[in-house]
């Protein structure tokens, strides 16, 4: 195994791998990276328990030559010291050679590395997929699917399947749903799907799914996501990203999720994002960071805030007031959380009562939606 | 307090329990008395003896069949908590008298900081003999005071001699007084600390000194360094009156009438516990996210396990599951006879987190309102049918004073 390799590609495509590179050494050879280059250039391999990504650096991108082969072959380097030798090496351009015992060497200018390799016959294969479950959809939308749910999932492990992020597919709408049992997000979108593609449970941890959101950050194009049994596939360009899939059923949340209210409030998201975040100054220091809304019929909302030892805020949003006066408490990380997630200038609040959970949606769209359970307050 | 010597004392009551029934009906006077459980129904363990039961080997916290066969002339009463409960305000605020600081660490025992008092009072034993005449002239009740540099040391030498003992301890005595004495009697050294430093060769409180202070705080964490500091005498924590002002647990167990067997009765006794500790929890105004469960029997160790649960919650039946969750965890199947639920990880209940998937609101309105109608009718005038069965525990719990706390 001989070639020359581009130091920023290089450092770039093991940044990446480097997320799924497992620290604890249960498996010793997960903590290392796999290295294959033949014809169409380097692939990198790093794998823990939950989530692969492969990245590959093809011999060509734009007319730049990134990877010239002279011999293909195959080694598994210790992940934690590769990744830092390559981030810290001087030149533009690495010479990686490895002897047929995987002892390697990394040239870069004046500096010369040598490492010892593992054989990468040890190192496990990657799932295999049929690909008749399988649908498309563009980064972009993929990435602020992504966005609009990962933060409403549970962080506590015991949690379960709430610590994941429900994705179902049905007559070619693909549907985002988190909750930890106090808020609850919902995102939906029209993918490219087969006719009859029908899926219904299948969740994919928390975890993954944002480091699938920052792996997408600068790649455009379209992505396609195949499952099989307990596994999924997400293949962009030049990336192959594998996550194992959560067991159990995810709760049925259509019956949760309020089809009328007694208020309704339209509102701007800035004005109301920022009194919110203003009077989340009071609240954040307290255990719940509880605020106050009352809704008026003259076509207000009050934020209010207060804290025993440290002081309180009050102040008024004007909005569109249709139904009942109400007043609700909820915890303000949670709307913040919703508020910032909301692609639109305008919001639309459905309020059913002082103890039951709330909606917010985009007013102008029905792709998404936010829900938050009030706090019972004495 | 910086540098400056400090003069502490504790005020032990004797025997509190017995000496203040003895106080009040005085036919109990000098003969042998055990203040237990209803001695009818089994009831578990000595609460406390009096002076002249202990002479016959009887022990706080001794089966009162095991007493009884010690002492068969003993007199067995029930505990009145609530008297008991008077006479500890009393006591503590004549002992307030001397100092502002007065921290109450058990419901007979209060640690006084004298420092900076003695131009008042004299000195430390001095101000200790007064105190001991002022509690047994005005309360009847006898007292073991000990007075040393710091809380550790009083209460060591409170400890030295009983009842009715007055000694001091000062730093230079440590090696005469307490090396010595079996390494079970330094304050902190429980039984299960005293098997582990048995292993490791450590029998009296003179070896844990002279024991390397890397090694116990490898072995035990930063306990481990406080015990090798105690066994030089050394302590700097302060008196502090409120020491018990906030609650960190809430907390009931029950000694079982017989030895239960069945997961189904255990069921039983769990859900009422929880219903207990959850109802107290409401009424103290707060909300736990740690559940604790205790059980005890005749042939085992005490099983001792807690869980943490998703959400805070002063509520029966979240309570309960995680009990039963630990329950499955950690039972095998022995006999028990005794069985706790304690709550901790509180906090106030001002603001409770609704759940999407709970019905939360509707229990959390349920319970008061079962609250309400208990402060209205007594509490046997609601209860869950189940408490009708053989194996429950609740009627006779509905007529304890406070019942004890864990």
């Amino acid at each position: 195994m001989k070639f020359r390799i581009s130091r920023s590609a290089l450092t770039d495509a093991v940044s990446q791998v480097s997320k799924a590179v497992s620290n604890k050494t249960t498996v010793p050879i997960l903590t290392g990276i796999k290295a294959t280059v033949d014809e169409n250039g380097l692939w990198l391999t790093g794998s823990n328990s939950d989530l692969t990504i492969q990245v590959c650096i093809p011999t060509r991108q734009d007319d730049k030559e990134l990877v010239k082969m002279e011999t293909m072959g195959s080694v598994v380097l210790p992940g934690r010291i590769f990744s830092d030798i390559v981030r810290k090496l001087p030149g533009d351009e690495v010479e990686w050679v490895v002897d047929d015992r995987w002892k390697t060497v990394l040239r870069s200018e004046q500096a010369q590395f040598e490492l010892k390799g593992l054989d990468p016959e040890e190192y496990p294969r990657l799932p295999q997929f049929q690909e008749d479950q399988m649908f498309s959809l563009p980064s972009d939308l993929l990435k602020s699917m992504i966005r609009q749910t990962g933060f409403a999932v549970s962080t506590s492990e015991a949690r379960g399947v709430l610590t994941g992020v429900l994705w179902r597919m049905e007559e070619g709408r693909l549907t985002f749903v988190a909750t930890d049992s106090h808020r609850l997000s919902r995102r939906q979108a029209d993918v490219e799907a087969p006719e009859g593609l029908t899926v219904e449970n299948m969740v994919v941890p928390g975890k993954s799914q944002s480091e699938l959101g920052k792996i997408l950050a600068d790649r455009t194009g379209w992505v396609d996501v195949i499952l099989s049994e307990n596994q999924m596939m997400v293949r962009a360009d030049n990336l192959l990203f594998f996550s194992r899939l959560l067991d159990g059923p995810y709760p049925d949340t259509n019956r949760v999720i309020p089809q009328g209210g007694k208020t309704e409030v339209r509102v701007s998201t800035k004005e109301i994002l920022q009194s919110v975040d203003r009077a989340a100054l009071i609240s954040r220091d307290g255990r719940d960071n509880v605020i106050k809304w009352t809704v008026k019929k003259e076509g207000v909302v009050q934020v209010h805030s207060a804290a025993q030892d440290v002081g309180s805020v009050l102040e008024e949003v004007s909005a569109q007031v249709d139904g009942e006066e109400m007043s609700l408490s909820f915890n303000a990380q949670y709307m913040l959380d919703a508020l910032r997630a909301v692609d639109s200038d305008e919001i639309q609040i459905l309020l059913t009562g002082a103890m039951t959970p709330f909606l917010i949606q985009p007013a102008d769209r029905e792709d998404a939606l936010h829900l938050i359970v009030p706090i019972r307050t004495r | 307090m910086g540098k400056r010597k400090r003069t502490v004392l504790l005020a032990d009551m004797n025997a509190f329990y017995a000496s203040v029934e003895q106080t009040l009906d005085p036919s109990l006077r000098h003969r042998p008395l055990i203040v237990c459980g209803d001695p009818d129904q089994r009831h578990g363990i000595v609460l406390a003896a009096s002076y002249e039961a202990k002479a016959f080997g009887v022990k706080t916290g001794m089966p009162v069949s095991r007493a009884k066969e010690l002492c068969p002339d003993a007199k067995l009463i029930p505990p009145h908590m609530s008297t008991y409960v008077q006479y500890s305000v009393r006591i503590v605020d004549i002992l307030k008298e001397f100092s502002p600081l007065v921290e109450p660490f058990s419901i007979d025992e209060a640690f006084v900081e004298l420092t900076g008092c003695e131009a008042l009072f004299g000195d430390g034993e001095t101000a200790a003999r007064q105190i001991q005449q002022r509690i047994d002239e005005e309360t009847g009740i006898p007292c073991s005071i000990g007075v040393g540099p710091n809380k550790l040391l009083a209460k060591m030498a409170a400890d030295l001699k009983k009842p009715r003992g007055l000694t001091v301890l000062t730093q230079k005595q440590v090696a005469k007084r307490l090396w010595p004495l079996p390494v079970v009697r330094l304050f902190g050294v429980g039984h299960r600390m005293e098997h582990h430093l048995h292993r490791m060769g450590i029998r009296t409180i003179g070896d844990l000194a002279q024991a390397d202070p890397d090694l116990l705080h490898h072995r035990f964490g930063i306990i481990g360094r406080v015990l090798h500091q105690s066994a030089h005498g050394i302590d700097d924590s302060p008196v502090d009156p409120h020491s018990l002002d906030g609650n960190k647990s809430i907390g009931h167990q029950f000694t079982l009438p017989r030895d239960y067997t069945e997961e189904k009765e255990l069921r039983l006794v769990l859900r009422e516990l929880a219903e207990e500790v959850a109802g107290r929890a409401r009424q103290a105004g707060v909300v736990g996210q740690t559940v604790s469960l205790t059980l005890k029997g005749a042939d085992f160790r005490s099983i001792h396990r807690a869980l943490t649960m998703p959400d805070p919650s002063n509520l029966g039946r979240p309570l309960f599951q995680a009990a039963m969750t630990l329950l499955h965890q950690h039972w095998h199947g022995q006999p028990v006879r005794l069985v706790g639920i304690t709550l901790s990880n509180l906090r106030t209940d001002r603001g409770i987190q609704l759940n999407l998937f709970e019905q939360t609101e509707k229990e959390q309105r349920l319970a008061e309102t079962v609250d309400k109608i208990r402060q209205k009718f007594g509490k046997e005038s609601i209860l869950l049918a189940q408490s009708l069965t053989e194996s429950s525990v609740f009627s006779d719990r509905a007529g304890k004073i406070g019942g004890h706390r864990m």
